[in-house]
């Protein structure tokens, strides 16, 4: 090569050199390694045992918020019909199956954010009254604004009456004959927020009914009832939540004069208990515990914990209860209980409010098969919708198989799979797989 | 030109090396920590955006901010790398590391967050905001040892900071739970000194007492828990996120119009809704219900029937019906003549929720009836929501004017008969308060309430 070339070609390289350096660096220096974002969601293998999705009533509108669903025949035709607590319309409705579709009607309107309703003959006159725990509002408040409103059916409609006023946030009202005079008292559960209650309503007849405080503490979610002792009156058993993580039964000496009794609690302030189901779990005739946790609505944005999951509470008489981790389903928010797989044991279903919704197939709804032996195995149904926070058993569609139904809270992020009521539709029966 | 070659071989050699190690130096390219997810808040996303191209590998600062506007919108496990980061870049930068530890805490990673928690205990606060840093990770590692069910190093922890409000209320906690209420008593004591209205402290009280099986001083617990307010933190989660929630997207364009219409300025705050209401869009997300309820009361307050109708129509479509719907219903029906009918849904409103206003509405509707008797029911129902309203902010002598006013109003109103009840017995004045839960109870026999507190009303006034 000539000088000329050589100093021709020099030239060129001494500006080019630099900036081919400068242009190459992002692609050729060596780069930090993109970081490992942890996800704390599960899921699980997926049912072997099949279930049909099937959305109840039309795609939603907004945000759906459903505090809960039951199953049950609710004008006594013989076929159920599923009961819905809606608190964004602040009303109970019915869906009634005709043929394929489902048509929902509103029960009862006007009520504020009802979180539970419990269908029961209130006045011994052969139907089905309506019992709304009036919360008066979802969000966290301490203030007085719950209510018991009891709903008489009459010829004409429902006819309100307010049977518990001047208390916080009512979550869950459940009946029986506590004072064994033939009438139906109530044990309500007073969650309130920062002070609450357990209560239970004496009934003087005509609507009338004295309530008597049982325990003050914020955040009773639920009080199933159940002879527990078995000694054949009717027991309150009740779960505070806030902070407190207890487990307490109310003994009833058969006149409706309790006995508290703290069955259980942890230290745990995180657990996030989030209900709490009476079940035969393990079929020896007497009523276990069933207690969904993962309730960490304190946090904007709750994530699941290592504690999370599902605690069966085995009834091992003289008010023993001891407790097993059936689950670890990241925010669990409730549970049912029912044979799902029909080999005549009790199995769980359960929901999931808050999870790691942000990665893709995180489960939201999962069955938990019982061996016989009570060793459960998770199995996943489904991951959308998402923020599930009840969940019912029962035969929808009159096939006598049973189907898993659940509701959809839908108030925190991400606004994504919004669901409002949603049914898995059990496909086998007998226990085939 | 030899010379000139030379020189120019020497220069192209020198650039060559020198290329080299400009290339092979690691880049200073900064991992995305932006969650690839569907934002629901465009104007949040847009800030995170901003906010990682601004975040540079020499300023913690600039990393921290984004660290904080992750956890602010829940993206923990993003925030947690945002934060080794700025740590990485300034080791000493002890809000990062309590972000960090907060971060592991909540994505349930507890041992590794008590490990960083400690790490804030060693270091040294640089700004007055982080003073009280490692008081908080210390209290943190306590509750993390509870969330392991470790009692009894959580109460080694509590005991040391003792002199930490909330560690105190966590050890008397401990204390009575596990069947030392005499114990947690004592423990209670000087908290109640510092804090005479903390509903904590006084629901622990009332705990421990039951347990010493003290009925009557039991009774007295209770009362107080009900005079009580939440005064004393016990998680700091809420706080710590709340201003990194409230400064991004569509929650920090909520706040400022909040401000606007504390400070009167309805026509901004309006202006800046109906903005906000555009950039909402269709999207389905709380603020679209928010929006519209804050705009629907402005619309209220100035008697704009058509606005008032399109956003309740807006609202009923996005599936709510909230009780202020059958408000402005009846606001509408007032403006356009229809007295009767907003008398209705001011009833209806009733049923929904208790509502002062709409029963002043309709002691006003009643008194121009001449219907004096509903007028009074109302008016004096109104006054009874006045009246607690005041208790609850701590104005007992207030809220019994109000109480004792609701009672002369209606007589019936066995409600105003147990608040007036239970502010006399708060004030001391024991006889006023038995005659007034006999009141209650002539006209509501079975008010348990009533029945339990006369029960344990003193003899005699102090």
């Amino acid at each position: 090569m000539s000088a000329r070339s050589q100093l021709i070609l020099l030239l060129l390289l001494v500006p080019a050199i630099p900036l081919l350096a400068w242009a190459s660096r992002p692609y050729l220096a060596p780069r930090k390694p993109e970081p490992d974002i942890f996800s704390g969601g599960k899921s699980y293998p997926p049912s072997e045992l099949a279930f049909t999705k099937q959305a109840i009533g039309p795609e939603p509108t907004g945000l759906p918020l459903i505090t809960n669903v039951q199953v049950v025949d609710e004008d006594g035709d013989g076929q159920n019909e599923i009961l819905v607590c809606d608190a964004s319309l602040n009303q109970i409705t019915v869906y009634r199956r005709q043929g394929e579709e489902w048509n929902e009607e509103v029960l009862i309107p006007l009520v504020s954010a009802p979180a539970h309703v419990t269908p029961v003959d209130a006045d011994g006159d052969g139907d089905l009254d309506m019992v709304v725990s009036v919360l008066g509002n979802i969000m966290p408040d301490d203030s007085v604004i719950g209510r018991v409103e009891l709903f008489e059916r009459t010829e004409s409609g429902f006819e309100r009456h307010v049977i518990l006023d001047n208390v916080r946030r009512i979550a869950d009202v459940q009946p029986g004959d506590f004072d064994q005079d033939g009438d139906i008292d109530f044990a309500v559960a007073e969650f309130g927020y920062s002070r609450g209650a357990v209560r239970w309503l004496q009934n003087e007849g005509d609507f009338q009914y004295r309530d008597h405080e049982l325990l003050n503490a914020p955040g009773t979610i639920h009080v199933p009832v159940a002879d527990y002792d078995g000694d054949g009156d009717l027991d309150i058993a009740a779960i505070v939540s806030q902070d407190e993580e207890e487990l307490w039964a109310f003994e009833n000496a058969g006149d409706g004069t309790f006995t508290p009794r703290r069955l259980w609690f942890t230290v745990n302030l995180d657990l996030g208990s989030a209900g709490l189901v009476s079940a035969d779990l393990d079929s020896d005739g007497d009523q276990d515990l069933i207690l969904p946790a993962g309730d960490n609505l304190e946090d904007f944005d709750a994530y699941p914990q290592p504690y999370h999951g599902c605690y069966w509470f085995e009834n091992k008489g003289d008010w023993t209860f001891e407790m097993k981790r059936i689950a670890d389903l990241g925010g669990t928010y409730a549970a049912a209980a029912g044979d799902l797989d029909g080999d005549n044991d009790i199995d769980v279903a359960l929901v999931s409010m808050t999870n790691d919704w942000y990665t893709p197939g995180t489960a939201s709804v999962v069955w938990l098969e019982n061996d016989g032996e009570q060793n459960f195995t998770s199995w996943q149904i489904a991951s959308d919708p998402i923020h599930l926070v009840t969940v019912a058993i029962g035969d929808i569609n009159g096939d006598s198989r049973l189907d898993v139904l659940a509701g959809a809270l839908n108030f925190r992020k991400p606004y994504e799979q919004v669901g409002r009521v949603s049914a898995w539709l059990g496909q086998q029966k007998g226990g085939a797989k | 030109m030899t010379i000139a070659l030379r020189l120019l071989y020497v220069i192209v050699v020198a650039e060559i090396l020198g290329a080299v190690y400009f290339v092979s130096r690691p880049s200073e390219h900064v991992p995305s920590l932006i969650p690839p997810v569907t934002f629901s808040d465009p104007v949040y996303e847009a800030e995170l955006r901003d906010l990682a191209e601004k975040a540079k590998p020499d300023d913690s600062a600039s990393i921290r901010q984004l660290a904080e506007a992750l956890v602010g919108h829940g993206f923990y496990a993003y925030a947690e790398h945002a934060y080794r980061w700025a740590l990485a870049t300034d080791e000493g930068d002890l809000s990062s590391q309590f972000g960090l530890a907060f971060c592991l805490d909540r994505t349930g990673r507890i041992a590794e967050s008590t490990e960083a928690y400690r790490e804030v205990t060693a270091m040294q606060p640089r700004t007055e905001s982080e003073k009280n840093l490692p008081l908080y990770a210390s209290y943190s590692i306590g509750r993390n040892f509870l969330r392991e069910e470790n009692a009894e190093s959580a109460e080694a922890l509590f005991r040391q900071k003792i002199s930490f409000l909330p560690a105190r209320y966590q050890l008397a906690k401990l204390q009575i739970r596990s069947g030392r209420a005499a114990e947690g008593l004592q423990t209670i004591a000087p908290g109640l000194d510092e804090m005479p209205f903390s509903l904590g402290l006084h629901h622990l009280r009332y705990r421990a007492l039951q347990q010493l099986n003290q009925p009557e001083r039991v009774a007295e617990a209770a009362r107080l828990v009900e005079l009580s307010a939440y005064l004393l933190p016990i998680n700091f989660s809420t706080d710590l996120v709340r201003p990194f929630a409230e400064a991004y997207g569509f929650t920090r364009e909520l706040a400022v119009i909040d401000q606007e219409l504390r400070q009167d300025q309805t026509q901004q705050a309006e202006q800046h809704l109906l903005a906000l209401q555009d950039k909402i869009g269709e999207r389905r997300i709380p603020q679209y219900v928010t929006a519209r309820l804050t705009l629907g009361d402005i619309y209220l307050r100035s008697q704009r029937a058509e606005e008032l109708k399109q956003t309740a129509a807006e609202l009923t479509d996005f599936g709510v019906q909230p009780a202020e719907l059958l408000l402005w219903k009846a606001g509408i029906a007032v403006f356009e003549g229809r007295t009767e009918e907003a008398a209705e849904f001011w009833q209806q409103a009733l049923l929904v929720e208790p509502d002062m206003q709409a029963h002043l509405n309709l002691k006003d509707h009643y008194e121009k009836q001449g219907d004096i008797e509903r007028a009074a029911w109302h008016s004096s129902r109104a006054l009874v929501l006045q009246g607690r309203a005041l208790f609850r902010s701590n104005r007992p002598d207030q809220a019994d004017a109000l109480f004792q006013q609701a009672v002369e109003t209606d007589p019936q109103n066995a409600e105003g008969w147990f608040f007036h009840a239970e502010m006399s017995h708060y004030l001391g004045n024991f006889e006023a308060a038995r005659t007034a839960y006999e009141k209650c109870l002539e006209l509501d026999p079975l008010n348990g309430k009533a029945i339990q507190a006369r029960k344990t009303l003193p003899e005699q006034s102090p």
